[in-house]
């Protein structure tokens, strides 16, 4: 561990004064990562500035056709959110599957998102419910798509003295999450695929976002795949049209946890797997 | 039925053992009361850390401390040029300029506080020479290979000449001869990392004016430990002493790196005359530690058609790594390849190979998990080669009682594997299951079963003299007191032994205190390793109260004015017999034993009949008994994703006598959860010799998650050999786990898996070619 001066505020205004200050400064919240990367010695920051303590950051709640999520909400609130359970089931399944209770009940989504990890959990469901990042800094707030946020290993579009105020989306209860890990708790993604879509009474899919994780350098949106299952009813065909385009929609790679082979020959697998469960799970 | 448990089939007439009392550490553990080294404080203490090498094979050109001397809180640097010995007890290096892997130490650094500590250790000066390496057992062979060991009369080439055992029986060349079919099969396992939840810590304590030197560590084996610090210091065992703290785990591999934890602790110690805690962080403890032993293992199999095994050849080959004390497995390992199983001619011959990767060492099991995977996968390609069902093939040919094991040992005890097969393929419907799954219509979930079944020989066999000291004595107001050679690692020994002298006295074990292991205080008992503690090393602290009882009933007998045999002490009382109101509390005798003068205690020494082993020969009488086990696995596998979920495991093991069924029943579940691991989880990946899963959040050790359902049924036999009959388990408990998963998969998918771990992404790949082969997975399963 190095040495560090360890801040707290409790308002966004202060936390905002304080990175204009302090240009070096290190936000925490769940410091799951951060301190991580501390003890790995892959980051010295002078100051941490914790911004767990700001309510004006924290909860869930449906407003105006979208649900915010703020950025210091804990992974283990939205594992137990039933408004995510019934409306975007596809972020509940993912805070469900990611690391161990412990960790769940420090990390925060805001900070999973920070990280940028390519193999992070929840960049996936927020790619495929649609869902923006909220963005203050001194001069205003601004919206950006998590796919655009997103810019690659522990890469962001985050500018200097800005601080994510959360996510929002649109509620989409036609939507799942499948991950893979090499054991079933406290595992870091193999892959994971998230499916959210819309269907009309006749079944054909009229909206669809689907993303994977751990498939490439970032949360990937499956732009490839969105497009062979739009307006169109699944059959059989359609689904196997899809399966197939899923390859060209990532780009995986040899690493620890798996390798190219195994990614190219199962990303298809869950991609299915989500796809079935969004189409078919019951509102 | 000599099963146990249900309201205790088996009545062996105990009063003490035989049934659970809690464990006498439970409480402090649970309420982190329990002291473990690295939670220790002396005044003035120093912290420790070492430096270590960033290559895999490299020669250290120049070092240079000066910088690191000067600065401020660091008290004491040493490199390998500041030290007298290079070279450590049990062949490792304290420190040293030749670095043959990357848990070799060039320097060491003693500091005021953490930060002095990390300052002072970057700024040491090395300058390194890369040499070529070599990292697997094929490199290794190869002709003009580097050699890991130069000029050491211990090496043919990279080949470790001292560690090769053998075992001879009959004639294999014959056989094969005559016999209908030959197969021939390679399978290997990987390392396996102990993952013990505490990391190797140590304070050492000098003491200018005695001289002594004191050294507080989770070893494993305090004995040790005192060799590699008195070794390093140059000074006697007698002056040397190891208190044994808390073990947060071992597992057996809480051993080199301890040793020379404590070693390195001590030297700084002495450098500078103040405590030094030297901590081994979890990385450091990975790249450095030893691991399970990697093997290949290439067999060759004589058989009829009619399904009798005529011969049995196996060359097994183990990755040892740099550095290496274990040559004594090699003869367990040979005595054990062929299984339990009675084949006329054998010829086994195990060695190990120096590389420049990470060590070998003890893990649970001592070679048992490797080679039951090996030789029970060899066995059911063999059925599956004559089109044989592999349970009536293994049943054909497994050993039975009368019999002559592959090593030549006549078994002249109980061999109660029949019987333990018998109710496990009842309580599982095994036969039933396997013959369904192995019919299953093509489907992506897949549902498996499969078994292993495996014996182990107890204690230390004719590995080394099975020998320990055992300590008794009462106190004045009736409190007992006990101690032994043999350490509490975890395993639940205090309790097993407390259990076997109230036992043995007739009082209860509420009143008896175990003092815990302190070099200082009883003789030199050997390893606790190999499964022998409640086995072989209780009969030492057993026959210490069987001598002490005899003591204290003479007291009685005074106090009841009779004779000696007219008295007995039953449950806390002795008993005038005969006589139904005369009695004394045990208490009161010890009492009046104090004050009269009579020898309140007793230290007695135990070392079991010598066995008639020839390690020249290759054969003889290995063991003084054997424990048998069987072990079934069910499984389903995701042939999409190629996940295992291993839904059940049912063990059935031979405890001859169970002492404490619940300590038992503990060491069982745990012990699955490692064969779960070795089997489709754990996997050690190494990059030049670096391992890079080297914490666990990229090592994968099983979660609370992965747990299957666990079924563990206890068997009792009659054997004279252990402690009131008591058999190993601690090792059993794993080594059959691993073989029984990958039956299962067999089972499950048709595919012959020929080396472990095969995890997810492993074994997707062997589905994803199994499919290009055009062989469907439904039609290669059947047998």
């Amino acid at each position: 561990m190095s040495e560090f001066t360890f801040c707290s505020v409790f308002s966004i205004d202060e936390a905002l004064m304080k990175l204009a200050q302090e240009p070096g400064a290190c936000v925490v919240a769940g410091g799951t990562d951060v301190t991580l990367r501390i003890r790995e010695g892959r980051q010295r920051p002078g100051l941490l500035l914790d911004i767990s303590r700001i309510a004006e950051l924290q909860g869930i709640r449906e407003e105006r056709g979208y649900i915010h999520i703020g950025a210091t909400t804990t992974l283990a609130a939205i594992a137990s959110s039933e408004l995510l359970a019934a409306k975007a089931p596809a972020l509940y399944e993912a805070a469900n599957r990611f690391a161990d209770p412990n960790t769940r009940n420090r990390a925060t989504i805001g900070g999973n998102i920070v990280n940028a990890s390519p193999g992070a959990d929840t960049p996936p469901p927020l790619c495929a419910l649609g869902a923006e990042v909220l963005l203050r800094s001194p001069k205003g707030t601004r919206c950006l798509p998590v796919w655009e946020y997103l810019l690659g290993p522990n890469r962001t579009a985050l500018l200097p003295g800005e601080l994510v105020l959360g996510v929002r989306f649109k509620p989409c209860p036609h939507s799942a999450f499948i991950k893979i890990g090499l054991r079933k708790a406290m595992a870091i993604s193999v892959e994971t695929a998230a499916v959210a879509l819309e269907k009309d009474e006749n079944g054909v899919i009229t909206a669809c976002g689907i993303a994977f994780g751990a498939l490439g350098p970032k949360a990937l949106r499956a732009w490839n795949t969105e497009k062979a299952l739009l307006n169109k009813r699944p059959s059989n065909a359609v689904l196997a049209a899809a399966v197939a385009a899923v390859g060209t929609d990532i780009q995986p790679r040899d690493g620890l946890r798996g390798t190219k082979e195994y990614r190219y020959s199962t990303a298809g697998v869950i991609f299915e797997r989500a796809f079935l469960a969004a189409y078919h799970s019951s509102i | 039925m000599p099963q146990f448990g249900d309201g205790n089939k088996t009545d062996k007439g105990f009063a003490y053992i035989n049934r659970s009392v809690p464990r006498v550490d439970a409480r402090d553990k649970v309420t982190g009361r329990a002291k473990y080294a690295a939670d220790l404080e002396f005044p003035g203490m120093l912290l420790g850390g070492a430096l270590f090498s960033p290559y895999a094979h490299a020669q250290v050109v120049r070092i240079n401390a000066d910088k690191a001397r000067a600065l401020p809180g660091v008290r004491a640097v040493l490199t390998f040029e500041d030290i007298k010995k290079e070279k450590s007890w049990g062949y490792y290096t304290y420190l040293s300029g030749r670095l043959r892997y990357r848990g070799d130490v060039t320097a060491i650094v003693a500091a005021e506080d953490w930060h002095a500590l990390q300052a002072g250790l970057n700024a040491i000066e090395v300058e390194y020479q890369e040499l070529p390496a070599v990292f697997t057992v094929e490199e290794a062979l190869a002709e003009g290979a580097p050699l890991v060991h130069e000029n050491d009369p211990e090496c043919e080439g990279n080949i470790w000449s001292h560690s090769r055992y053998k075992v001879r029986k009959g004639d294999v060349d014959e056989a094969f001869a005559h016999c209908d079919r030959i197969i021939e099969r390679e399978y290997r396992t990987e390392p396996v990392e102990h993952a013990y939840m505490e990391p190797e810590a140590a304070v050492a304590v000098p003491d200018s004016t005695s001289g002594l030197m004191t050294v507080y560590a989770g070893a494993v084996n305090p004995y040790f430990t005192r060799r590699w610090v008195a070794d390093v210091l140059d000074i006697p065992r007698a002056k040397t002493r190891v208190i044994q703290q808390t073990v947060g785990g071992s597992f057996g591999g809480k051993e080199e790196l301890m040793g020379l934890t404590a070693a390195r602790a001590a030297l700084l110690a002495q450098a500078t005359d103040r405590p030094v805690k030297m901590l081994v962080s979890r990385e450091q403890s990975i790249a450095a530690s030893t691991k399970r032993h990697p093997f290949t293992m290439k067999y060759k199999l004589g058989v009829n058609n009619d399904g009798r095994l005529q011969a049995f050849q196996v060359e097994v080959i183990e990755n040892v790594g740099a550095f290496h004390m274990h040559e004594f497995m090699n003869f367990r390992a040979s005595v054990h390849a062929a299984g339990v199983y009675e084949i006329p001619n054998v010829k086994v011959d195990v060695y190990g190979v120096f590389t420049n990767t990470v060590t070998a060492g003890a893990m649970r099991g001592y070679s048992s998990p490797q080679l039951i995977f090996g030789s029970e996968q060899l066995y059911e390609e063999t059925a599956a080669e004559l089109g044989m069902d592999y349970m009536d093939f293994k049943r054909l040919n497994m050993l039975k009682p009368g019999g002559v094991n592959a090593c030549g040992q006549a078994m002249d005890s109980e061999i109660i594997l029949p019987e333990i097969l018998d109710t496990l393929f009842e309580k599982t419907g095994f036969e039933t299951k396997r013959k369904q799954y192995a019919a299953q219509p093509a489907g992506l979930i897949r549902k498996g079963i499969g078994m292993a079944m495996f014996y182990r020989g107890c204690g230390l066999g004719a590995e080394s003299p099975d020998a320990s000291a055992g300590f008794v004595c009462v106190h004045d107001d009736g409190s007992v007191m006990i101690n032994s050679g043999i350490v509490e690692n975890g395993q639940g020994m205090k309790t097993s032994f407390t259990q076997i002298v109230a036992e043995t006295l007739s009082v209860s074990p509420d009143i008896i205190h175990f003092i815990g292991a302190d070099t200082h205080t009883i003789p030199d008992s050997g390893i606790t390793a190999a499964s022998r503690s409640t086995v072989m090393g209780a009969q030492s602290v057993k026959l210490a109260a069987e001598e002490l009882k005899a003591y204290l009933l003479e007291t009685a007998a005074m106090m009841f004015h009779a004779k000696p045999e007219q008295v007995e002490l039953k449950e806390g009382l002795f008993h005038l017999i005969g006589v139904p109101d005369a009695v004394i509390p045990f208490q009161v005798v010890c009492n009046v034993h104090h004050w009269t003068g009579q020898q309140a205690g007793v230290m007695r020494w135990y070392k079991p009949p010598a066995l008639d082993y020839s390690m020249e020969q290759g054969g003889g009488k290995a063991f003084p008994t054997y424990a048998y086990g069987c072990v079934i696995a069910e499984v389903e596998v995701d042939t999409a994703t190629g996940e295992v979920d291993v839904k059940k495991v049912t063990c059935g093991h031979d405890l001859g006598t169970v002492i404490n069924d619940k300590i038992v029943e503990g060491q069982i579940y745990g012990g699955v959860l490692m064969g779960q691991g070795f089997a489709v989880m754990e996997k050690l990946v190494m990059q030049n010799g670096a391992i890079r899963t080297n914490n666990f959040d990229t090592y994968m050790i099983a979660t609370s998650m992965d747990l299957p359902d666990i079924d563990v049924v206890l068997f009792e036999s009659s054997d004279e050999a252990g402690t009131y009959g008591a058999k190993s388990v601690g090792e059993p408990a794993t080594e059959g786990v691993a073989a029984a998963i990958i039956s299962a998969i067999k089972n499950a998918t048709g595919l012959h898996i020929r080396s472990i771990p095969v995890t997810k992404v492993e074994l997707k790949a062997l589905l994803n070619r199994q499919n290009a082969e055009g062989g469907s997975a439904a039609a290669a399963a059947r047998e």
